[in-house]
């Protein structure tokens, strides 16, 4: 992540290989197109980091940040769309004195294309960062136009990756055409034990492009854990070393081999120990994603 | 088309219930004497009424003009609009009703009588927003820090001044917009706390029922001019 203080210094900071990368068995996913690596659990900040100026949450969503960062965590994403969200990544970043480690991913969100440009500018002062890892299209909003935004300033220089996003399973008809057209290093899409749509058609063809996916709503906003609460794991969670059910939820989606990263959103620090903790250890094989499937349809 | 059938209004909502009700904690903490004040103010306007009507209303007018203008920026603009981007959009509301108030409360009043089926409706919905909506808080198990008290929160401010639109003779202009736009963010209000809570949606579409109600029952009403 390349930031205000960073830049000055004359550090170039495109790589977001965590200080930690090498070390215990973390696992990391490589971009294809630029072999920067990731940790592939990542963290939202939809609802949970839209704090406003409310002193309490803002340091409540930092220590978030903080624990999120020291547990070795990449991708931090958000939204002009999310309220105050980003302004509460700055604030929670500045306090960490703006890590390396964190791989800066936002959107471009409006439907006036000409807009686009200023939006990022004002993306990038919430972020307090000069430039951002990776900016999207948010729901394929002025999708063409926003493209070739982000692609020339990827091409200047001034961007390290581009991708568009969808959720809820929309759009997926002219997502695929999006991604078979355009050269993105990224796209996000909803995936989840739940919402498998995508393992139809865009995850082969993401894999087949080289095109790095994220996987948003892996707890459908926390309606998977919710409804799972009680219920015993299957038994191959042992195998897994798996010890509660969000665990396995991340575990199933970035066992997909086409998957490179899942960005769960909390307000709890120690819900993104319990994330972060999928991002270690063993992962399901095809077999075992069969009988979570399985199981989790049975139950 | 089909794609918009997929969204829910849980989609379309960007914070938390907790960070929502923060938002009052916040702002009674910083602005609690002057929550006091207004309350006072309203109350003597009201018991101003019932000896001067005219001068009554003139002062709950300004009040209201002022509590109206002071939520809006203070609480909505600042507080709220950081969380809520689309609230942005009822800022106009808030500054029309304002100045049609402001309007109201400077204008020389031949007495603005209306009858006593909206005199009825007009104090209840005020003894609703000045008392009932501050206690809100603890019967829903929130913290008293958290309550939602008039010339503050944008909802008890907004029915007060619905309550203050029914004392207007109906056949006055403004008193429909000051209705429609009362109604506009109370309806707005249910919603949003529909989806955070559904309990707590229930006052503000209580309000909204008997607001409705009461003015189509007095747009149809033929002796509205009675005392």
């Amino acid at each position: 992540m390349l930031t205000r203080r960073n830049f000055l210094q004359g550090i170039a900071a495109s790589s977001a290989l965590p200080a930690n990368a090498s070390a215990g068995d973390q696992i990391l996913r490589e971009i294809p197109n630029s072999r920067v690596k990731i940790p592939p659990v990542g963290l939202g900040s939809w609802i949970t980091f839209n704090v406003g100026n409310d002193p309490i949450l803002l340091d409540a969503c930092a220590d978030v940040i903080a624990t999120f960062v020291a547990s070795g965590g990449g991708m931090i994403d958000s939204s002009p769309m999310y309220g105050s969200s980003q302004a509460t990544i700055g604030y929670g970043l500045n306090k960490l004195s703006y890590p390396r480690s964190v791989f800066s991913t936002d959107k471009v969100w409006t439907s006036a294309p000409k807009n686009g440009p200023e939006q990022i500018k004002e993306s990038k002062m919430a972020w307090g960062v000069e430039r951002f890892d990776l900016l999207q299209v948010h729901n394929l909003v002025a999708w063409e136009e926003h493209l070739e935004t982000l692609l020339a300033m990827k091409e200047d220089g001034r961007l390290a990756h581009v991708g568009v996003t969808t959720s809820h399973g929309r759009r997926h008809g002219l997502l695929e055409k999006v991604m078979r057209d355009y050269p993105l290093d990224f796209v996000q899409l909803t995936y989840n034990l739940a919402d498998r749509d995508a393992e139809d058609r865009l995850l082969p063809i993401a894999k087949e492009k080289g095109i790095s996916v994220i996987a948003n709503r892996p707890f459908r906003r926390g309606a998977l854990p919710r409804a799972l609460q009680g219920k015993p794991l299957p038994a191959i969670a042992a195998e897994l070393s798996v010890r509660t059910w969000p665990e396995l939820l991340l575990k199933f989606i970035i066992s997909h081999p086409a998957v490179t990263v899942a960005i769960p959103a909390t307000t709890k620090v120690e819900h993104v120990r319990e994330n972060m903790s999928a991002a270690q250890g063993p992962l399901p094989d095809p077999a075992m994603r069969q009988q979570i499937v399985l199981y989790f349809a049975n139950l | 088309m089909r794609d918009w059938l997929t969204y829910q209004l849980s989609d379309f909502l960007l914070f938390s219930e907790r960070v929502y009700w923060r938002l009052f904690v916040l702002e009674n903490a910083e602005r609690w004497p002057l929550a006091l004040f207004a309350q006072l103010i309203m109350v003597s306007a009201v018991g101003i009424y019932f000896r001067r009507p005219d001068f009554g209303l003139r002062v709950m007018s300004t009040l209201l003009g002022l509590a109206i203008a002071s939520t809006s920026w203070h609480f909505v603009w600042q507080r709220y609009a950081p969380i809520n981007w689309a609230i942005h959009y009822a800022i106009p509301l808030f500054v029309s009703q304002a100045v049609i108030f402001g309007m109201i409360a400077l204008r020389p009043l031949s007495v603005e009588y209306t009858s006593q089926f909206a005199k009825t409706m007009g104090f209840s919905l005020l003894l609703i927003a000045i008392v009932a909506y501050p206690l809100l808080a603890p019967l829903y198990g929130r913290s008293i820090a958290s309550a939602e008290v008039f010339g503050i929160a944008p909802d008890p401010t907004a029915v007060a001044a619905l309550g203050v639109s029914f004392l207007i003779k109906k056949n006055r202009w403004y008193r429909h917009v000051l209705v429609a736009l009362s109604l506009a963010w109370i309806g707005q209000s249910t919603i949003t706390l529909f989806v955070l809570d559904q309990r707590a949606a229930l006052p503000p579409a209580i309000v909204l029922m008997i607001g409705l109600l009461g003015h189509v029952l007095l747009a149809i009403k033929p002796c509205d001019e009675l005392r």
